[in-house]
């Protein structure tokens, strides 16, 4: 039996794609842009300040990552590489939202009792995601960078320090001054 | 070592979790951008459409010869190319002289016959590519090396 009776490779592992990219197959590497298209799009727009810059640097960096995959040994993951470029982009861009200062009052907003006693009832009303986006939104873009990346997407601080060009102890430590912050800010939800 | 928060980490969780229409929205463009994106490659001289006796030449790039290759072994065989290179002669406007590839098989598989199977299908798609001249008036070699062999199908087991 040599012919294949399935031909999708949308379940392929990483290191199957990247292989058949780097040799030209625009299939698998289009798999690939449907699997991390998501993660580093959640990340890109916490990370800039305009939408229509968020849809241009989403665009560069697999149009960059296709052009680039030749080169590319695998020293990492296929996605700690694909969020290199992807931040790259995003300060590239010179447009990377920069901390935002904010009313107290918009964190502050006391929930009633039900929600106090679970505030993932009260997501469901936005208030509370939008409270936690806001408090991103107040943190330097190093440390926004570094908790999205360690909470959101569970990454390892080696992996972000690789894609933020840090050593880990500094990315550990942006995350650390990230999380302070945070809990600061959204105490009253809790 | 900073604390782990699980207040946080459940909010971490819960936006995990949350769809991106934003990605859905811009998705198609993405790929359209992708598609569209030429990759450096190297000319390989193919033959005129017989009957066409205008001056000059037709070159394909190896990287297009190279991506038809990899898409259609992958598609019609129980295998998956890991390295497709291509030997040419500088002196004569880079003709195509042989195909060498680099395959992993499946346990299981007549691997002689798979080689043969995968060789013919090269002969057949550069004959598409590049011509029926350059596959005929040149007799290049096309070696086939089953570099390893896997349980079930090649394109789901890791390296």
């Amino acid at each position: 039996m040599t012919a294949r009776s399935v031909i999708g490779i949308a379940d392929a592992p990483d290191d199957v794609l990247r292989t058949a990219a780097i040799l030209g197959d625009r299939e698998a590497f289009e798999v690939i842009v449907l699997r991390y298209g998501p993660q580093l799009y959640r990340y890109a727009r916490r990370m800039l300040s305009a939408e229509g810059d968020v849809a241009d640097v989403m665009q560069e960096t697999f149009v960059a990552a296709w052009r680039q995959l030749e080169s590319f040994r695998g020293a990492s993951s296929l996605r700690t590489w694909l969020f290199a470029i992807c931040s790259r982009k995003i300060i590239d861009t010179r447009r990377v939202k920069r901390a935002q200062p904010i009313d107290d009052k918009l964190l502050q907003a006391l929930p009633d009792s039900t929600m106090l006693a679970d505030p993932f009832l009260a997501a469901s009303s936005r208030a509370f995601l939008n409270a936690l986006e806001e408090a991103l939104a107040e943190l330097p873009a190093r440390q926004r960078a570094t908790w999205v990346m360690r909470e959101i997407e569970v990454m390892t601080f080696p992996e972000i320090a690789q894609v933020l060009q840090l050593s880990p102890d500094g990315a550990r430590g942006h995350h650390h001054r990230a999380t302070a912050t945070l809990r600061i800010r959204l105490r009253r939800w809790q | 070592m900073t604390e782990p928060d699980p207040f946080l980490s459940r909010a971490a969780s819960f936006l995990r979790a949350t769809p991106e229409p934003g990605w859905d929205a811009i998705s198609d463009q993405v790929l359209a951008a992708v598609r569209a994106a030429p990759r450096h490659g190297w000319p390989l001289h193919a033959a005129p459409i017989p009957g066409d006796t205008a001056p000059g030449s037709i070159h394909v790039s190896d990287h297009a010869l190279r991506a038809v290759l990899a898409r259609e072994l992958r598609r019609r065989y129980l295998c998956r190319p890991t390295e497709i290179t291509f030997t040419f002669d500088e002196q004569d406007d880079r003709r195509l002289r042989g195909v060498h590839l680099n395959i992993i098989g499946t346990y299981g598989t007549e691997l002689r016959e798979l080689g043969d199977q995968i060789r013919a299908t090269v002969a057949e798609i550069v004959r598409d590519v590049l011509g029926d001249s350059e596959t005929q008036d040149h007799n290049q070699p096309i070696d086939v090396t089953i570099t390893d062999v896997v349980v079930g199908d090649p394109l789901h087991s890791s390296d």
